[in-house]
């Protein structure tokens, strides 16, 4: 490390983001961060990859165009990638904004290009999540999941297995474990 | 070797007979108490003692019997059934007519079970205005994981919607299939015809049906059966209604007419039934010979053919993958949950799908302690392991969600049962741990009786674990609101089979095999029991005009059960 | 909240002799390392953190090619002897983030996907998909249109759409390239 370990791992923002600094996120503009979001290492962030929008129409609202929404008390471990999907529609390419709700856990090493995570969804290591899947609130995703592009994921799923398959259900008493704040009152710079 | 997380599984009581749980703390049968964990520990290595441990978080609590429930002694009732996919509420009436899968266009890949979207054959339009342009032409699904498409069995759908009625109507090869109005007239037409004597039997295109015209051409054979068989005047009753047989409906009849001599006459004339003779009456006769078969497996070859998964899905379980068809997604349902004893609502899902807060929701987790287990000192051996014959300590640490202190008492037999027994020794098998008050309560004094006399500095759990203070017995290790850790020391057995006889336990000696899978697990049995007063509010209130406060009752409340805790894997040695 | 690169403090990764083509599209915080050869072809996109490492044999990537994030391009430690020829992989073919392509040769129209990993000297035909977190192993030759999909699955691919997918790629190249600002320079 070049740096003096009193800076500390982690960047605090005003609205209580821990932003490490080895992590790589492009397109900062692009990407709005809930509040108390944790992101640890190496973590990339495509805020690049914009909507283009057809070339038709610029007096809508074009303001600044957001790539990647996060919610609140969010935490994505090490070498993790948002990815916002892009697919051909009606002849033209885009990519497609992706939106993460609160309380969304990624582990490490996964890779996440669905457009719409829902709120309290725990998400293992290494699982792939494929382009324009939809996961909703209370999802467990298991380790080393692979979910096809496409798919929905209902609330209150557990899914594992390559191509992904609903192999459980999430038990009333298990909601509580979804909460992030405890994790990140743990990140410190310590 | 995956890391072994320590866990804590409870039995729910509604599978034990023999511990009962007394309801009114009156005189406190200790005595009995011992005996109870002597003769009947529970061996959570018990072939049954797997379906019934859960861990916290899946048990549920009724407050009408104070007693835990887990979901196998909780009655299950449907609030709504939805599908996964498109997350749309199917009415039940619709689920009891059109089945229990979705009928607009969810559909998965039949080879892989990805879900399948609709996309058009035309090439995209290209060139200015492009967005605008319709796009027209044939639909076909295609999977985008394992990259099949419709095509490959022949079918292209018309429009991008309502692809169940479409794909009810074409086969595989897009010949079109009957729908049941069709299926009918098609059967009459063939009846005539085959009245005419003209039909050959044993004719292709007659015996193979597929799944839904043989369903249909059977049901109207024995329909006619029916009609014909049982006698309409004697019973009163046409031959339609139900689907008894005659010979029921007859003696039903008869214990009511017993005794008259027409009561003879309805049984014989109840006749015979026969069975279909052909095609079109619904006789499938399987072709003894396999030749086709064998002769499609040459040419398509071991790729070509369904494996088990794949045919399971299927409803006609086809042999070959161009018979494979796309498989309708199943429904899903969201269910409350009662109490099989007292029929009290324990859990009760909103009964829109979008929303997923709980109406009523009284699980374990608020009414009775988590035990969370964690080592007091980090373990020696590098992997992880216990080390045999080594004592080692745990802290077992109890959160009590409720807003009383409550009293524990915990035992656990001296040795773990099964064929390796450690030895298990707790340091401080009664301690009392604090409401969960909230902090303000505490600052403002309220009631802060019970919790006064407990309230110590909180010290952080880094500084306790530092190997700080000996654990004694009879003390607890550390103490917080509402949340006590106590310290239990292990020695875990050796796992060696062989050695000194007199060395080995009597199970061992019965069983000389070969360590089993997981047996070098240490789990230790635990019995708890829990004590703790509650407010109960006075019933009648109606007398009592002035008053905001009805007479509280301090009720004693008492719930004792077994916990597993898995606390490692010992090494072997 | 910049993405601040810390400056490394090891000696330089050697630059490797490069041949790029003209409308190329290389970003930034692509590493491209190694000693032999790497040659591009027209309307590539390479997106950023790529790691393109022609040590042990040299890399030669067609048009229209899609390289993304964190993917591994070129064998990563040195080959057997019957390996050696360095990777090849032909016009329109997309390797997701991730990937560890170490394949000599890779058909046109390939799509491997996310995690996966293509071992040395493998040979993979034209418009094949290699699923998620799929494995091809050394030495192995997959024929045209085979999907690798599952834990290891594979069937052939008789859609008939290949031609659409290979304008697909085409078009998003044609979005990446303005999405992502191009520094070829850095690397010639």
């Amino acid at each position: 490390m070049s740096r003096k370990p009193a800076k500390g791992e982690y960047i605090e923002t005003d609205t209580g983001n821990k932003v490490s600094r080895r992590s790589q996120i492009i397109g900062t503009t692009n990407i709005i961060l809930g509040g108390k979001t944790v992101i640890q290492a190496e973590v990339i962030i495509r805020g690049d990859l914009l909507r283009t929008y057809p070339s038709s129409n610029p007096n809508e609202k074009q303001g600044t165009p957001v790539a990647v929404a996060i919610g609140r008390y969010c935490f994505f471990s090490r070498g993790c990638e948002l990815r916002p999907p892009g697919k051909l529609y009606k002849g033209s390419f885009s990519h497609y904004p992706l939106k993460i709700a609160d309380h969304v856990f990624v582990g490490p090493g996964s890779i996440i290009e669905a457009a719409l995570i829902g709120s309290h969804v725990n998400i293992g290591s290494n699982v792939v999540v494929g382009k324009f899947a939809i996961i909703k609130d209370f999802v467990k995703i298991l380790d080393g999941t692979v979910v096809p592009a496409n798919m929905v994921i209902p609330s209150f799923s557990i899914v594992a297995g390559r191509p992904a398959q609903i192999v459980g259900e999430i038990a009333e008493g298990e909601i509580e474990g979804f909460d992030l704040r405890e994790a990140y009152r743990a990140v410190g710079n310590s | 070797m995956a890391e072994f997380k320590p866990y804590t599984y409870f039995q729910c009581p509604c599978s034990d007979n023999s511990v009962s749980v007394r309801e009114v703390g009156g005189a406190n049968p200790a005595g009995q108490e011992e005996t109870d964990e002597d003769e009947r520990t529970f061996d959570p290595r018990a072939p049954r003692a797997n379906y019934s441990l859960y861990p916290l978080e899946h048990l549920l609590y009724c407050e009408d019997c104070h007693q835990i429930r887990c979901p196998r002694c909780v009655l299950d009732e449907i609030v709504c059934w939805y599908c996964p996919n498109c997350l749309f509420e199917v009415p039940s009436s619709s689920v009891k007519s059109e089945g229990n899968r979705c009928t607009r266009s969810c559909f998965q890949c039949p080879i892989c079970t990805a879900p399948l979207s609709v996309s058009s054959t035309e090439p995209p339009p290209e060139g200015l205005g492009a967005e605008y342009a319709t796009v027209s032409g044939t639909y076909v699904l295609n999977c985008s994981y394992c990259l099949w498409s419709s095509k490959e069995i022949g079918i292209e759908l018309d429009k991008p919607n309502s692809v169940y009625a479409q794909l009810a109507k074409i086969k595989n090869g897009g010949e079109p299939l009957l729908l049941p109005k069709e299926r009918r007239k098609a059967l009459e037409e063939r009846r005539e015809a085959g009245e005419d004597g003209s039909h050959i039997p044993g004719s292709k295109e007659e015996q193979e049906l597929d799944a839904e015209s043989h369903f249909y051409n059977l049901k109207s054979f024995y329909q006619e059966q029916l009609s014909d068989s049982s006698p309409a005047g004697a019973l009163g009753l046409t031959g339609d209604y139900g689907y008894g047989s005659p010979g029921a409906l007859s003696r039903i009849m008869g214990l009511y007419t017993s005794g008259a001599l027409g009561d003879r006459k309805s049984k014989n004339k109840s006749g015979t039934m026969r069975e279909a003779h052909d095609a079109l009456e619904g006789l499938q006769i399987t072709p003894l010979s396999a030749s086709d078969a064998i002769a499609r497996l040459c040419t398509s070859g071991w790729e070509g053919t369904a494996s088990l998964s794949q045919r399971r899905e299927q409803p006609h379980n086809p042999r070959f993958v161009s018979d494979l068809r796309p498989v309708a997604n199943l429904l899903r349902t969201k269910r409350s949950k009662r109490c099989k004893t007292c029929r009290h609502i324990l859990s009760k899902p909103e009964s829109k799908v979008q929303k997923t807060h709980f109406r009523i929701r009284l699980v374990a987790l608020n009414y009775i302690p988590n035990i969370a287990i964690r080592a007091l000192q980090a373990p020696s051996a590098p992997s992880g392991l216990l080390a045999p014959l080594k004592p080692t300590q745990f802290l077992l640490t109890f959160s009590n969600p409720l807003f009383d202190s409550v009293r524990v008492n915990i035992a656990t037999p001296a040795h773990t049962p099964g064929r390796f027994g450690s030895k298990v020794t707790i340091l401080c098998p009664q301690f009392e741990v604090g409401a969960n008050t909230d902090v303000w309560d505490e600052a403002l004094g309220e009631s802060g009786g019970k919790a006064g006399s407990e309230r110590e500095k909180r010290r952080t759990k880094a500084e306790a674990s530092e190997g700080q203070g000996q654990a004694e017995a009879g003390k607890i290790w550390e103490r917080g609101r509402n949340w006590v850790s106590v310290v239990v020391e292990v020695v875990p057995a050796s796992l060696r089979l062989d050695g000194p006889e007199f060395l080995k336990s009597e199970e061992q000696r019965r069983d000389a095999g070969p360590l089993r899978e997981d047996e070098d697990v240490l789990e230790i049995p635990v019995f708890v029991r829990l004590e703790w007063e509650a407010d109960v509010a006075g019933e009648e209130g109606g007398g009592l005009a002035t008053g905001n406060k009805e007479k509280e009752v301090r009720e004693k409340r008492e719930l004792a059960y077994w916990c597993v805790l898995g606390v490692g894997r010992i090494a072997q040695d | 909240m910049s993405s601040l690169k810390r400056a490394s403090t090891a000696p330089p990764a050697p630059k490797p002799p490069v041949h790029f083509a003209p409308a190329l599209v290389i970003a930034d915080n692509a590493a491209l390392t190694g000693t032999n050869l790497i040659s591009i072809g027209l309307h590539t996109i390479i997106h950023p953190r790529a790691k393109l490492n022609s040590t042990y044999g040299p890399i030669t990537i067609g048009s229209n090619c899609i390289i993304s994030e964190r993917s591994q391009i070129g064998f990563q430690n040195p080959p057997s002897n019957s390996h050696s020829e360095g990777v090849f992989i032909e016009n329109g073919v997309v390797i997701e983030t991730g990937a560890i392509v170490e394949a000599r040769k890779v058909g046109e129209g390939s799509v491997v996907e996310v995690n996966a990993r293509i071992g040395k000297g493998a040979i993979l035909g034209k418009h094949c998909k290699v699923g998620a977190l799929c494995e091809v192993q050394a030495g192995e030759i997959i024929g045209d249109f085979t999907v690798l999909y599952a834990d290891g699955m594979r069937r052939v691919d008789r859609a008939g759409i290949e031609d659409l997918k290979l304008k697909m790629v085409g078009r998003q190249t044609e979005i990446l390239r303005k999405l992502i600002p191009s520094n070829p320079t850095k690397f010639q």
